[in-house]
């Protein structure tokens, strides 16, 4: 075992290991599958309480950025309202993102089996498209570059409507599923990833 | 993004990997010269926004440099050297196996992989003196202790890494019941590798060329050590300070308390407090130790490390102007790789770990898209520990520092970029770690995220 293309070998086997595995144990996406409505549920209330983790460390990270592992090194005289937005900013973006992942969880939460079941899914399918747009507006919209800094917590702004938009938007149509389909509203209120997550919320 | 925004970023990552060609060939204090000139590129060719130089890391270098090289002056290092030599004098290759767990261990206890750097020196030395090929000691040390992030309660990837799996009924025993066995098998693994890789150090062309223009001399056996008279107290002093930071690390609540910025108090971090402590090591070993503050800046140690810091500034500035400017090209890429191909998660997490040398940034962009996309969140955590991929490319402070202790050459941080030695031992660490913990989640785990009990459906 001495020869370097012996290691590139070992080291591609290795990794197409892995690969395999994950392939093999990563197979719990459900989008389009018919699962139970316990299990959309916990699909749909997971994907949102690591939304909330993620904004939890977003939040912690922009009021304290070293506690939470970033270097940390910018002097405090040598802070500018310039970079208390660039700031604010990185943490929209990532929160765009965070969301746009949350998305995604939801909608591979999958068709629940249920009455309205097919319904449910589709509706909550169009949330997920009108918002994924609305989120690459405004990702788009903290990409561009601002001229003043009026101009700059404009953008912030508008990029903080978006997602609180999404989210509101979201909630509600997980309402308006839980009203329409009385078997998903118990599912949601039962899961105990959902009551986790409500007990996360309220404490 | 735009095809013409994605060849730009293409061509600054070249500039950077060109610029880190550059700066490994020439070696030593050139790494940080050509980094330096890489930075001014990215900003003045390229027009990006400059980013933060390494300081954190810079000053632990600097308190940690201070405190080795006056125990080094004060003889001792070769003391620990005679200890160490002789209680491995069954087995000298143990070296390889013992190194790399203690590295290990003290990222698990302090949550950060800085304290690293204090026995960096002593690892080099025992290695030398028994004359084992120091990369074999060093390399697999340097990623054993980038792997214990993920073993650690107090590291800042595990406070990122917790809310994520929590709800799904994974607490912090849960994660370290899988990442730490899993740890320990994947260092076995490379360990094992290590201590059989390269060749023999009398039979090292660069080892031999070192030896014979005089910039490597030859080891002293442990034997003909001659001690000074406060060796053994420089160490105890020394030791002292590395079990200092390992509790305050450990225990936040013993930590003095500073002003938050959302009001309150929180404890300090630990950061501050290894400069704070290394730099009284270093003072007590003046005064104990009767070390003349002169003779620190003569040692071995002092020279190496100094040229470690002038290194890492300059490359490791260049790579986080790259970085935090294309931080979010770099995770949309490699998200959407993961969002396509779901068995790409464990790779994505590796690369975004390497690209932006942080674990902190790999746990929070990644692992939320794993487990949005339907993978366990038990399976999840075992891939999690792809994070150290970090040394995936040779900026990481400990890789040069490591790199920069072994005056044999044979840790280096290669000629392509890629090609440094702790290359293969990552590799065989992350992807043995990974598998293991699989397997254990698939064992111990119920192979899924524990299942909720199927709801009564009793109507609104």
């Amino acid at each position: 075992m001495r020869g370097p293309w012996l290691w590139v070998v070992v080291i591609v086997a290795g990794v197409v290991a892995v690969l395999g595995v994950t392939a093999i144990v990563g197979r719990d996406d459900s989008e389009n599958q018919t699962v139970s409505a316990g299990q959309w549920a916990d699909g749909v209330c997971g994907s949102v309480a690591v939304w909330r983790g993620e904004i939890e460390s977003i939040v912690d990270e922009i009021r304290q950025p070293s506690a939470t592992g970033s270097t940390g090194t910018t002097e405090p005289q040598s802070e500018t309202p310039q970079s208390r937005t660039g700031f604010v900013r990185t943490g929209l973006e990532r929160t765009v993102r965070a969301t746009h992942t949350m998305i995604t969880g939801v909608e591979n939460a999958g068709v629940p089996d249920t009455p309205q079941g097919e319904q449910s899914a589709n509706a909550i399918s169009g949330w997920a498209d009108a918002t994924r747009n609305d989120l690459e507006d405004a990702q788009d919209s903290l990409d561009e570059e601002a001229d003043t800094l009026a101009d700059a917590i404009a953008q912030l702004t508008d990029a903080a409507r978006a997602i609180t938009g999404a989210v509101t938007s979201g909630v509600k149509a997980v309402a308006d599923v839980g009203r329409t389909d009385p078997e998903l509203a118990a599912a949601l209120r039962d899961s105990s990833t959902c009551q986790e997550l409500r007990e996360e919320t309220t404490s | 993004m735009s095809t013409q925004d994605w060849i730009l970023v293409a061509v600054e990552g070249l500039v950077v990997i060109g610029f880190i060609a550059l700066g490994v060939r020439s070696g030593g204090v050139g790494l940080g010269l050509w980094g330096g000139v890489g930075t001014l590129v990215l900003v003045f060719v390229f027009g990006l926004d400059p980013g933060e130089p390494p300081i954190s890391a810079i000053l632990i270098i600097i308190a940690v440099v201070s405190a080795a090289a006056a125990m080094q002056a004060a003889g001792g290092v070769d003391y620990m050297v005679m200890v160490a030599s002789k209680a491995l004098r069954a087995r000298p290759k143990a070296l390889n196996f013992v190194a790399p767990y203690v590295s290990y261990l003290l990222t698990i206890l302090t949550g950060t992989s800085n304290t690293f750097f204090s026995i960096i020196p002593v690892i080099n030395e025992v290695a030398y003196a028994n004359k084992i090929r120091p990369e074999r000691a060093l390399a697999g040390s340097t990623v054993a202790n980038a792997l214990g992030i993920t073993s650690s309660p107090v590291a800042a990837a595990m406070a990122t890494m917790l809310p994520l799996v929590e709800v799904y009924n994974y607490d912090l025993v849960d994660v370290l019941l899988i990442t730490v066995p899993a740890s320990l098998i994947g260092i076995f693994a490379m360990s094992l590798v290590m201590s059989r890789y390269g060749t023999e150090l009398d039979a090292d062309p660069e080892y031999q060329r070192r030896l014979a223009s005089g910039e490597a001399l030859p080891p002293a056996p442990p034997a003909d050590i001659v001690l000074q008279p406060f060796a053994k107290r420089s160490v105890a002093i020394f030791l002292a300070g590395v079990v200092a930071i390992c509790v305050f690390g450990f225990v936040e609540g013993i930590r003095p308390t500073v002003a938050a910025e959302g009001g309150g108090v929180e404890p300090m971090s630990v950061t501050p407090l290894i400069q704070m402590i290394m730099l009284t090591v270093a003072a007590l070993i003046l005064v104990f130790a009767h070390v003349k503050a002169t003779d620190v800046p003569t040692t071995q140690i002092f020279r190496s490390g100094m040229i470690a810091m002038i290194a890492l500034f300059g490359i490791a500035w260049m790579a986080d102007t790259f970085i935090a400017n294309n931080e979010d090209a770099i995770v949309q890429a490699l998200g959407s790789l993961a969002e396509n191909w779901p068995f790409m998660i464990a790779v994505a997490i590796f690369l975004v770990g390497g690209l932006t040398t942080s674990q902190s940034a790999a746990t929070r962009t990644m692992v939320p898209l794993g487990l949005a996309l339907g993978i366990g969140a038990g399976y999840m955590i075992a891939m999690w520990t792809a994070v150290v991929g970090v040394l995936f490319l040779p900026a990481n402070g400990t890789q040069i520092a490591a790199a920069e202790a072994d005056t044999t050459g044979t840790t280096n941080l290669g000629k392509r970029v890629v090609d440094h030695s702790f290359q293969v031992p990552l590799q065989i660490c992350w992807v043995v770690t990974a598998l293991a913990g699989i397997v254990i989640v698939w064992l111990f785990f119920g192979g899924h995220t524990p299942a909720p009990p199927v709801p009564t459906t009793t109507g609104p």
